[in-house]
């Protein structure tokens, strides 16, 4: 993950308190004869009235690498504990998703191991395959299509977002808005990615994106390989790690990145001077989700179910919104009336419909990359 | 005959650094004959087992297991991460990791001498010590800042580039070149840190002496100075080679993109998990791999030392 700095709203943080703080001063009996290391959904375990106060009991939530500018999980973390009384204690000491597994794996039994878990899809599912995560499903879930949950209930998509190009306007005289415009004299020395592809979600999806625009699929993802070695070769793209620094000093004045990282990168950049414009491409859409887990050896069963109640209430996903991520419940919300209108206007467009690859297609595209990136780009 | 010469006519006061090391051994003299002494050393050995000797031994064993295809969350010994990490994009990280270390430690080992020998023709004691503080200051430095401070002076859009027309001129800092330069900036200092003292060590007295029989400098450097310094020059250069080996941060941060692979960075890859699952003991393995050609650099380093420490006992 990413830890890039953010400023917020801090409207949404008043809004949202008022808006849940009624549901949390109600019955507290038998709470203490429910499971909820078993329930897989808030009516098996007996409503949310029960599972609220047996969150309470528990009393804190165990949480890692959520950071504060991380699809604003600092507010929703602020809001969870407002609301419901429960502290979260947040490790964020380290945070990619092979730590968060590493941490349930290494700290089975122990209090101090995981509740919930934000890992990319693969993660989740060999997490799933090796029997460390609890089926549960939001409340919500008919809301989501089921390409956004595991068939088992193991995890559910969270939030996500669409790779895009972000462009200092200020610094180039056009900003291209597709893969075909990038490959441009124009461009040379300019453009860069935050992270080695065959490494990174971010990098990898870009590929992917550049594959999409160059007659690749999510089958094959070699003609973007080889798009990007062009550019490479043409000295358009270059290796740095491109991060709100880089833009500052003119180093890379595109770069391609998720939406909610390159709008956060935009805010940050701003005061500098930096006119920092994200579209998706015309030519090549890739959008990724991260999937929401519990751990099945939660030290907190019945709070680790009641962050994901929160999480997937029109509340948590609009708050998820309000850091440029899209929710997994975005459309739902926009078909309600529930969703936040200024937050919704300043996503990049949407121009053309997406796919989301399956497993075996993102871990072939992936063993791929990992064997032709570096030869591909060698200088 | 020189060396008889220049021993004949040493000043009957010993210098600053043989009487530390007369220092060192009278202590290492002391601390044998009381054994008691001994106990002072448990929370050092304590650190070393906790923080080296057990990661260390949880890398190697990870590196010989491999997850049961069958039995998901199971392990199995296998030799497979070891043949994983002699294959393709693995190797040739460690290749590439191997050759630029060499080249960057030439380059520093040189610039360094000849910087360390031009700071003691100035003959200046202030100038030694500021540049001993300096050194070890600038030895030490490097991560993500070292890395900006590069992209910055001589990135594309950088200073100095701008300045040089350096872009023009086909230089680009996101290359093994760049990287070479940029390690610079830390293991010149250090190389001068190392060197320093032997050819401080390098009596004036045994020049004047070889002169007296009529040798050139030329020849003095050649048959007196280069012998007696050359093991410190070496195990420089050794050193050198492996500061440049090990480095991760900043390099990731200049050439994380791809392109110029490197073990550091593949290792980082493998045990970040990357998009991929399952490659943690490949990382071990190559984390193994690494760690012999460090055994290998120190066994050496320590006979070099050694040898360049007989000299000024």
């Amino acid at each position: 993950m990413n830890t890039s700095r953010r400023r917020y709203l801090p409207a949404v943080l008043l809004v949202s308190a008022l808006g849940l703080s009624g549901c949390t001063s109600t019955s507290n009996d038998a709470a203490g004869d429910v499971d909820w290391a078993a329930a897989t959904s808030v009516e098996t375990g007996g409503g949310l009235d029960s599972l609220v106060s047996a969150a309470q009991a528990e009393g804190t939530l165990n949480v890692m690498g959520l950071y504060a500018d991380w699809a604003n999980y600092g507010v929703l973390i602020e809001e969870f504990t407002a609301t419901y009384g429960i502290e979260v204690d947040n490790d964020t000491s380290a945070g990619s998703s092979q730590d968060q597994v590493n941490a349930i794996k290494n700290r089975v039994g122990q209090s101090r191991s995981l509740d919930y878990l934000d890992t990319g899809v693969s993660f989740a599912n060999s997490a799933s395959a090796e029997g460390l995560l609890a089926e549960y499903r939001p409340a919500t879930v008919a809301d989501i299509d089921s390409s956004f949950t595991d068939a088992e209930g193991m995890w559910t998509n969270q939030y996500g977002g669409y790779v895009t190009i972000g462009c200092d306007a200020a610094a180039v005289a056009v900003c291209p808005t597709s893969f075909a415009q990038l490959n441009d004299p124009q461009y040379v020395g300019k453009v860069a990615l935050t992270g080695n592809p065959a490494q990174g979600e971010s990098g990898f999806n870009a590929v992917w994106a550049a594959a999409m625009a160059t007659g690749g699929s999510l089958d094959d993802i070699q003609p973007g390989i080889e798009f990007m070695a062009e550019l490479s070769a043409r000295g358009i793209l270059i290796p740095v790690e491109a991060n709100a620094g880089t833009l500052e000093t003119g180093e890379t004045p595109i770069i391609i990145n998720w939406d909610y990282l390159n709008l956060a990168v935009a805010d940050d950049t701003a005061a500098a001077g930096v006119d920092f414009q994200v579209v998706i491409p015309t030519d090549g859409t890739m959008a990724s989700y991260y999937a929401a887990s519990i751990n099945a050896d939660a030290p907190h069963p019945a709070a680790a179910r009641l962050w994901i109640e929160f999480m997937y209430s029109d509340e948590g996903q609009n708050i998820l919104l309000n850091g440029y991520t899209r929710p997994v419940r975005f459309d739902a919300l926009i078909q309600s009336g529930a969703v936040d209108t200024a937050a919704a206007d300043k996503l990049p467009i949407v121009v053309n419909g997406f796919e989301l690859p399956s497993e075996a297609q993102r871990s072939s595209a992936n063993l791929l990359l990992a064997e032709k990136w570096d030869a591909a780009v060698a200088s | 005959m020189t060396p008889t010469v220049a021993t004949r006519n040493a000043p009957s006061a010993p210098g600053a650094i043989e009487r530390a090391i007369c220092r060192i051994h009278s202590l290492r003299a002391r601390a044998e004959r009381r054994t008691a002494s001994f106990w002072g050393l448990i929370p050092f050995l304590a650190f070393i087992v906790l923080f080296l000797g057990v990661p260390v031994c949880g890398i190697v064993l990870s590196a010989f297991r491999v997850a049961d295809v069958n039995e998901p969350g199971n392990y199995v010994p296998s030799l497979a991460n070891f043949a994983a990490s002699f294959r393709g994009a693995s190797w040739d990280a460690m290749r590439n990791s191997l050759q630029i270390s060499v080249i960057a430690a030439l380059v520093g080992g040189i610039v360094g001498l000849a910087l360390a020998q031009a700071i003691l023709t100035t003959r200046s004691r202030k100038l030694s010590a500021v540049v001993t503080v300096l050194t070890s200051v600038l030895a030490n430095s490097g991560g993500v800042p070292l890395a900006f401070s590069f992209i910055a002076a001589v990135g594309n859009a950088g200073i100095i580039t701008g300045l040089l027309s350096l872009t023009d001129r086909g230089f680009t800092l996101y290359s093994s070149g760049g990287l070479i330069l940029m390690y610079q900036y830390f293991l010149i200092p250090t190389m001068v840190m190392v060197v320093l003292p032997t050819l401080t060590g390098l009596r004036v007295e045994w020049k004047e002496a070889a002169a007296s029989v009529g040798a050139t400098s030329w020849q003095f450097w050649k048959k007196i100075a280069l012998p007696i310094a050359s093991p410190a020059i070496l195990s420089g250069f050794v050193l050198l080679f492996g500061a440049s080996f090990a480095t991760h941060a900043s390099a990731a941060a200049l050439i994380g993109g791809g392109g110029v692979p490197l073990i550091s960075l593949r290792i980082d890859s493998g045990l970040a998990g990357g998009n991929l699952a399952g490659q943690e003991n490949v990382a071990m393995a190559l984390g193994v791999n690494m760690i012999v050609v460090a055994l290998i650099v120190l066994l050496i380093y320590m006979p070099l030392q050694k040898r360049s420490l007989k000299w000024f006992k």
